[in-house]
């Protein structure tokens, strides 16, 4: 027999009284005190399951109910009368310091795990298996906007353009699937010298950059890079990989809390950007080895790297969250 | 001889710890992450029971008690309409207009179910809490006042919190005793009118700071790295890292990482970008902070129950401290420190919120109840709406 005290709740008045609660060894419970005297046999009543230290709450069959300080006395007697298994297994994980420091490293392995090879093999799996109109489709209305709100007309000779349209076509000519890719001049205006390349196949060249450029080679090594991004499907691998990672964090921090939506967007940007490096990364190595099988002196990269990295005028800051990995670090190689 | 009622002060207090919750934190995240997000459901249960349970109010707790298995089969319905909505637009991009109409329109009738699933599942003493607002007032407030917070680009905003917060509070019961609230839409206007003081001083700082930098580069080489170190001091600990990282760079023969390192001139505005960005931020969420504990205060204050009144003092410099150093904590942690953040802030919270009690709280009746399901608690946190009592 187990005895302690207990709070009484009628279920009908917010009223409490204080009562004596009596854990009968032949699986009854009895309740008496302050105009409480009831007994209820331990199968019709419902008992919460442990969870820290809360008060445990005894469900009579009529909804009053009785909150129970004293966790192990409970446990002691459920112990003895061979209730509540599973939800004591929770709890003891909760409790045994050994469980908790394997949950913890389960964890962190896991989601450092995920970050760092699961979500990047997944996504890469699935973009090479999907269709290349789903990228199409992801760059839709993009060339449009930009050349609303960025670009104006190309000023570039024709002869130039002419030129590296040629080089540009025989480039396409080794790739498998690349009938679809175009190169367009723009006037780049407030993106000064740059390149990308559209997820639709288009790759765009400012008028900066060709007027930077020195030799055709130079612009012809920066369109290299742009076409391993089209060739390796970095859009579509990007758009997946961030809301994979976005759902990931969401979901091991658990329940959005007040302050934890800024320190959630924070370790997902810097995910981002460290995927976008490694996007970069990939799509030098592209260009990196078209230019050593087309006999295209590495140089050109380097120099044409280092020159827009001269115009620019980042800050520090913005290099460490950017997107690009450090120039000097790119060019390691190509050196 | 007449009876004066007897007035007391019952406080709010939160009895949860660090090491306990930690510990309960963990299983849940591994338990969800081993059983694919299953789990999440019972996880969301404990943490629920784990803070409330640990709330008492003139010694007696709070309780949860929301079935798990309702949670998970709400949270798999949203799951299916998403999947639902991602696939139908994929093929008929005409449908996303109606999804999104259709979410709208729906929007009040899912915040109404998410309040009452999470009041008839709050108990205290045995006696339930519950939720009576009408859909077509939550319509009213949201499409109606929300339009009007849109065209009058958000001077209605303190307006809007206004009578969202009315509609909350005078809806919800306990048992059968209905809240009610007092407070006016000019003392939520004058909650919104002194924030923007702090924008003000930001101006002010700025103006300064434009004037004194440029004065302060052209002192000597010494004075230049004093102001160095005085930045790296004010900096965010990412930003001192990245600070730190370009030293070491430099030191170890790393530097030209730029073709310009070296250049005093962008190292200066490197730094005052750093500082510049730093500080934003921090007033930033000074100004949430502030704005979100003075509406806070002025909820609670303005609400009661029968004849028991709501007193909530929290102070926004202290608002502020916690949730700056949670922020800090948080994110040196890795996310471990997530459970301490979340004990911490609610334990102050709690601290500063009492009751000033008539006589006593043993009078009030339970009332008869429907349960709700929780699918529209679970749109509503899929969609993250913050229901925040």
């Amino acid at each position: 027999m187990l005895k302690t005290t207990a709070e009484y709740h009628d279920g009908v008045s917010s009223n409490v009284r204080q009562v004596e609660i009596v854990f009968n060894d032949d699986a009854s419970i009895y309740l008496n005190g302050a105009g409480v005297s009831r007994l209820h046999l331990l199968e019709d009543i419902g008992i919460s399951p442990r969870l820290g230290n809360i008060p445990r709450v005894l469900t009579l069959p009529d909804n009053a109910s009785c909150h129970v300080a004293d966790n192990d006395i409970v446990d002691a007697y459920l112990k003895m009368h061979h209730q509540g298994s599973a939800s004591s297994l929770i709890h003891l994980l909760e409790s045994r310091i050994v469980y908790v420091i394997a949950a913890l490293l389960f964890t962190v392995v896991f989601s450092w795990g995920m970050v760092e090879h699961g979500v990047p093999y997944f996504a890469k799996k699935i973009a090479f298996n999907l269709p290349t109109d789903v990228d199409r489709a992801l760059g839709q209305g993009t060339l449009e906007t930009l050349d609303k709100i960025v670009f104006t007309e190309s000023t570039a000779s024709a002869e130039i353009r002419q030129r590296l349209l040629h080089r540009f076509d025989l480039m396409k000519q080794q790739i498998e699937d690349a009938d679809e890719y175009q190169l367009l001049f723009r006037h780049g205006n407030t993106i000064e010298a740059n390149a990308f390349a559209l997820p639709s196949g288009i790759i765009v060249v400012t008028d900066e950059l060709v007027e930077l450029s020195e030799s055709d080679d130079e612009v012809i090594a920066i369109l290299a890079h742009e076409v391993g991004h089209l060739v390796y499907r970095h859009s579509i691998r990007m758009a997946m990989q961030n809301s994979a990672v976005a759902i990931l964090i969401a979901t091991v921090t658990g329940d959005p809390f007040s302050t934890s939506s800024l320190v959630v967007a924070l370790p997902t940007i810097l995910v981002n950007a460290s995927y976008s490096r490694e996007f970069e990364a990939e799509a030098d190595d592209y260009a990196y080895r078209y230019l050593l099988a087309n006999n295209v002196p590495l140089e050109a990269f380097v120099n044409i790297l280092e020159r827009i990295s001269e115009t620019e005028t980042e800050s520090r800051v913005e290099n460490f969250l950017s997107s690009h990995p450090a120039t000097v670090d790119r060019l390691r190689r190509f050196k | 001889m007449e009876i004066v009622p007897k007035e007391r002060e019952c406080k709010f207090e939160f009895n949860g710890n660090a090491g306990e919750y930690f510990k309960i934190w963990i299983v849940n995240v591994a338990l969800s992450i081993i059983t694919l997000g299953i789990y999440s459901a019972w996880a969301k249960v404990r943490t629920r029971r784990y803070f409330y349970g640990n709330t008492t109010l003139d010694g007696s707790n709070f309780e949860y008690l929301a079935d798990p298995m309702n949670i998970l089969k709400g949270r798999l319905i949203v799951l299916t309409v998403i999947i639902v909505y991602i696939f139908t637009t994929e093929f008929i991009p005409m449908l996303e207009a109606a999804f999104v109409l259709l979410y709208m329109l729906g929007l009040p009738w899912m915040i109404v179910k998410a309040m009452q699933f999470n009041l008839r599942n709050t108990s205290y003493r045995n006696i339930r809490f519950d939720f009576e607002g009408s859909s077509k007032e939550a319509a009213i407030i949201f499409i109606g006042v929300g339009l009007l917070t849109i065209v009058t680009l958000g001077l209605a905003t303190p307006y809007f919190i206004k009578r969202f917060k009315e509609y909350s509070v005078d809806n919800t019961y306990f048992g059968t005793t209905p809240f009610s609230f007092s407070a006016t839409t000019g003392e939520f206007y004058r909650v919104y009118l002194k924030a923007m003081i702090i924008p003000l001083i930001i101006a002010i700082i700025g103006i300064i700071a434009a004037v004194a930098i440029p004065a302060y580069h052209s002192a000597t080489t010494m004075q230049s790295q004093m102001q160095q170190q005085q930045q790296m001091e004010t900096m965010t600990p990412e930003q001192q890292q990245a600070e730190m990282q370009r030293q070491i760079d430099e030191i170890t023969g790393n530097a030209g990482l730029q073709a310009n390192t070296g250049n005093s001139d962008q190292e200066l505005a490197g730094a005052v970008a750093a500082m510049t960005f730093a500080i934003t931020m921090a007033f930033y969420l000074l100004i949430g902070i502030y704005i979100q504990t003075r509406t806070t205060n002025l909820v609670l204050n303005s609400t009661s129950l029968g004849e028991h009144k709501l007193v909530s003092t929290l102070r926004v410099r202290n608002m502020f401290f916690i949730h700056l150093t949670n922020i800090i904590a948080m994110i040196i942690s890795l996310g471990l420190l997530i459970p301490w953040c979340k004990i911490r802030i609610t334990r102050y919270r709690l601290n500063n919120l009492s009751m000033i009690v008539v006589d006593d709280i043993n009078r009030f009746i339970a009332a008869e109840q429907n349960n709700v399901k929780a699918t529209a608690g679970e749109f509503a946190d899929a969609f993250d709406i913050d229901m925040g009592f």
